[in-house]
């Protein structure tokens, strides 16, 4: 199933975590010195973790072409519920100022309008990979690290 | 047969019998309550009884524990920075409960609270308001420049603002629509496949095996969409803490 693909990032991540968190609980347990070859240990299996976390990454990079479908639908998805949000939130402030100040429909006309630019305006970030809204700036974070952070990019 | 969506009904739990919710006192426990107290139960089950031993070498369950703290912080550290650690137990709490509600709403005869869009929107709103009042915690009346964005021509800038507003405010909006929507869609699916198989008979091996499929697939949804919810909220506080 292509799903699986999509989900690659976040059980990479789980699983280096699920390794290191081994890690630093011992390091917090050891400083007694009760056994010094659980030390050798760590080493060890710090070293051999970096190796994973290195193949991994470069097995992502290499995953990006087969899963581009799940990929892109789920981020069809993501730009259609932003669209659509930025517009609901319009309309329902120009309605209630409607409602509030009895001017008739112009607050939800103008809002209206309002609404759908700033939908345009998240789905244009969300298409750029900029940072979920707000700001004309890239989200933070050197370039390798973005896509395992950044739910953009699923 | 029950269809598609009776599965998202909300009930009373040992209200009057023969008397509708809506008719009820407000305050009933439902089974939506019902299953976020179980939710909170088996969480404090798995945090607490698998740190219990606290070994040096840690066992399955102790890892599975202490992975999804580090998980967690690591989320943290890398979407939000060195400050945003003192917001862990709150984002830790949000990502279990989310994602323990996902997955236990999985199991035979359970209920998914987190497919009810009331439950999704009041942590998305609680998440919102949390993160503008740490903004202006942080930064005061400069938190408003967030708004005004670089780099546009002054006659814009009218225009511009409440377009930035209506992007803000419509984040809680997008925020707890994803969560609900994929997990009522994914529900809804696997009850309408479901519900083929018993009635075409032989040929309703073929529903079957998509509903096995799909049941997989569910499983990684509610996964991703718990981590989804909580990176957002990560990115968000980043937001908030350092303005860009």
């Amino acid at each position: 199933m292509t799903c699986g693909k999509r989900l690659f990032n976040v059980r990479g991540e789980f699983q280096r975590f699920y390794g290191a968190a081994g890690r630093s609980a011992r390091g917090t347990m050891t400083e007694g010195g009760k056994k010094p070859s659980l030390d050798e240990l760590d080493a060890k299996i710090r070293a051999a973790k970096d190796h994973a976390g290195l193949s991994q990454r470069q097995k992502l990079g290499k995953d990006r072409g087969n899963g581009d479908q799940a990929r892109g639908l789920s981020f069809a998805i993501r730009l259609g519920t932003e669209l659509v949000a930025a517009l609901m939130i319009g309309v329902g402030i120009g309605y209630f100022l409607d409602r509030w100040l009895e001017t008739g429909p112009w607050f939800m006309i103008a809002f209206f309008f309002l609404g759908a630019a700033s939908g345009i305006m998240n789905v244009y970030r969300a298409a750029l990979g900029y940072d979920s809204a707000v700001g004309y700036h890239p989200a933070d974070g050197e370039e390798g690290d973005k896509d395992e952070s950044d739910p953009n990019r699923r | 047969m029950a269809g598609p969506l009776a599965q998202f009904e909300i009930k009373a739990i040992g209200g009057e019998a023969g008397v509708s919710l809506a008719e009820q006192s407000p305050y009933v426990f439902t089974n939506s309550a019902l299953w976020m107290v179980i939710t909170v139960a088996a969480i404090t089950i798995f945090m607490v009884l698998g740190m219990r031993k606290r070994e040096m070498v840690p066992g399955a369950w102790q890892s599975m524990a202490e992975a999804s703290y580090e998980f967690i912080s690591g989320m943290i550290r890398d979407n939000a920075g060195d400050e945003g650690r003192r917001f862990f137990p709150f984002i830790f709490s949000l990502f279990m409960f989310v994602l323990f509600g996902n997955l236990m709403g999985l199991l035979p005869y359970s209920f998914t609270f987190t497919s009810h869009i009331i439950v999704t929107a009041v942590m998305a709103v609680f998440v919102f308001v949390g993160v503008t009042l740490v903004g202006i915690a942080k930064h005061g009346l400069h938190f408003f420049s967030f708004f005004v964005p670089s780099g546009v021509p002054a006659f814009m800038i009218p225009i511009m603002v409440p377009i930035e507003i209506i992007s803000y405010l419509s984040r809680p909006v997008s925020m707890s629509i994803r969560l609900f929507a994929n997990m009522m869609a994914g529900h809804t699916m696997m009850k309408v496949f479901a519900g083929f198989i018993v009635p075409l008979g032989f040929f309703g091996v073929a529903p079957l095996i998509m509903d096995v499929a799909l049941t997989g697939f569910e499983v990684l949804v509610a996964f991703l969409q718990a981590y989804v919810f909580t990176v957002l909220t990560c990115l968000y506080l980043n937001d908030a803490l350092h303005l860009h």
